[in-house]
């Protein structure tokens, strides 16, 4: 994100380099050791956890009066950014469309979701636009198709956000975003009333992304539909696992390639290049930095295997890398924060200082078209802090659930051991995450 | 604090030391392959209480 490069995402540890890989990795084997002795049966209950919310709570959220205004704010939101990107300025230093793209949507529906739970659900436009043309497409039973398709769209639609966020060379440009954001509505409206609504719960790569992280919410639903207060631990393990692994390695994988690009070693490779062979370097490396850490999980699992219980007569065979895919949602949410917490806070304010004139014909609607982003709201050494702490908060949170599905699946003379690979995963991960944080 | 160098690259030494270990123990530890085990369909303290 040419966005993100431009300004302060970055910022110098506010301790030695060594100390913040040591303390990472120190921590993950600390946690392990205390919930090996402490935490000996499986206690998560996943959808079947939490404490509800009050009537009153849960009739407001479930309303129609509720949905209609969420769907209605999102497709006006979508249509201003759409007017914004393809008819104001060609330059995200003068066209809001790029921060709200990039910002307040992208990472705004990380925060909204960490805090509140499946919101965009509520919001999504496309569900609405779906919905109009579902008359014209739908046919009862095509939804039994995406079955077979399992994430695959979802994993299809990111891959192009994250190219495009990533890779393109002039990711910032509006007309890209609005180019983008036009063919996306098209294709997932077009889907979405072809399959009926599921088709956004698997197909909607923003929609499967937001609801992920919704499961470290403190607000989810229980298995009976109940509105509930529960631990973030439970939302993990609340709902599917199945084929959610490679949606999360693309994340996974992507937030550390947007770590590696900003290596100076990087840059100073890809400023001899032309802006065609810059998105084929780049492009191959978001690819290898995918496979890498992909070839980490699948090593850590193959690792895992012998040790896993055998099925009962009758039962269905362990899916190993399923059943672990939930833990590398807090992975992906520690690496998230750490790489854009500066950058949202930054550039964030550019996109309520633009918004006085949209359009780039000088207005000033809301009289902040000459002031400029505050870079003193936060510190170096509070970025460097929120960053690590991330990194290393999210690695905890992995391991806590990584174990207690390890009680249920590994043979019950190996508890401890059976761990050992994805104990090497995690610090292996934390050394990465860390490492790339700190190489301004 | 980046130093860069090799300074940094030694610094790995350490946590890639802790990896190999684990990887190694848990290669070393594991069960014998193909062989049945009386725990595998047992169950555990833990589901009969979730049965009860």
């Amino acid at each position: 994100m040419i966005l993100a490069h431009g300004l302060h995402g970055r910022s110098d540890l506010p301790v030695p380099l060594w100390l913040a890989l040591y303390t990472g990795a120190a921590a993950v084997l600390v946690s392990f050791v205390v919930l090996a002795f402490l935490w000996t049966e499986p206690r998560l209950r996943g959808a079947r956890a939490g404490r509800p919310l009050p009537e009153f709570v849960q009739r407001t959220a479930d309303s129609t009066l509720v949905s209609a205004v969420a769907r209605t704010a999102g497709l006006a939101a979508l249509l201003v950014l759409l007017i914004t990107a393809w008819a104001g300025t060609d330059n995200s230093f003068t066209n809001p469309a790029s921060t709200w793209f990039y910002v307040w949507f992208w990472l705004g529906f990380v925060a909204l979701s960490l805090l509140l739970g499946r919101v965009y659900r509520l919001v999504n436009p496309l569900r609405l636009l779906a919905r109009a043309l579902q008359p014209v497409l739908y046919r009862p039973g095509r939804d039994a198709a995406l079955d077979k398709l399992a994430y695959w769209p979802a994993i299809v639609s990111l891959a192009a956000f994250l190219w495009l966020e990533l890779v393109y060379p002039a990711s910032d440009s509006p007309r890209a975003i609005a180019m983008f954001v036009t063919l996306y509505t098209v294709v997932m409206t077009i889907a979405g009333a072809y399959f009926g609504p599921r088709w956004f719960e698997r197909g909607d790569g923003f929609e499967v992304y937001f609801t992920l992280i919704a499961r470290l919410s403190p607000f989810g639903r229980r298995d009976d539909h109940r509105l509930v207060l529960r631990s973030p631990l439970d939302g993990l393990l609340a709902g599917p696992s199945r084929g959610l692994t490679p949606v999360l390695l693309l994340i996974l994988g992507s937030t550390t390639f947007d770590g590696v690009t900003r290596i100076p070693g990087w840059s100073e490779f890809t400023d001899r290049l032309s802006p065609v062979w810059t998105a084929v370097a780049g492009t191959v490396a978001l690819a290898a930095t995918i496979g890498a850490l992909s070839l980490m999980y699948v090593g850590a699992m193959w690792l895992t295997r012998p040790y896993l219980r055998r099925p009962r007569p009758g039962d269905q065979p362990i899916d190993l890398y399923g059943a672990f895919a939930h833990s590398l949602i807090p992975l992906a949410l520690g690496y998230t924060i750490a790489h854009y917490f500066s950058f949202a806070v930054f550039q964030g304010q550019a996109g309520y200082l633009l918004a006085s004139d949209p359009l780039g014909r000088g207005w000033d609607l809301f009289g902040t078209a000459g002031a400029g982003i505050d870079y003193t709201v936060l510190s170096t050494a509070l970025i460097a802090l929120v960053q690590v702490a991330a990194i290393i908060i999210g690695h905890i949170i992995a391991v806590v659930s990584a174990h207690d599905r390890a009680l249920q699946l590994i043979r019950r003379d190996y508890k401890k051991t059976g761990q050992y690979p994805a104990l090497a995963l995690m610090v292996g991960y934390t050394v990465i995450g860390i490492v790339l944080v700190s190489s301004v | 604090m980046h130093q860069g160098g090799w300074d940094e690259a030694l610094m790995l030494l350490g946590p890639l030391a802790i990896i190999a270990a684990l990887i190694y123990t848990a290669r070393k530890k594991r069960p014998p392959d193909g062989e049945e085990w009386e725990d595998d369909w047992e169950e555990e303290d833990w589901e009969k209480q979730a049965d009860d």
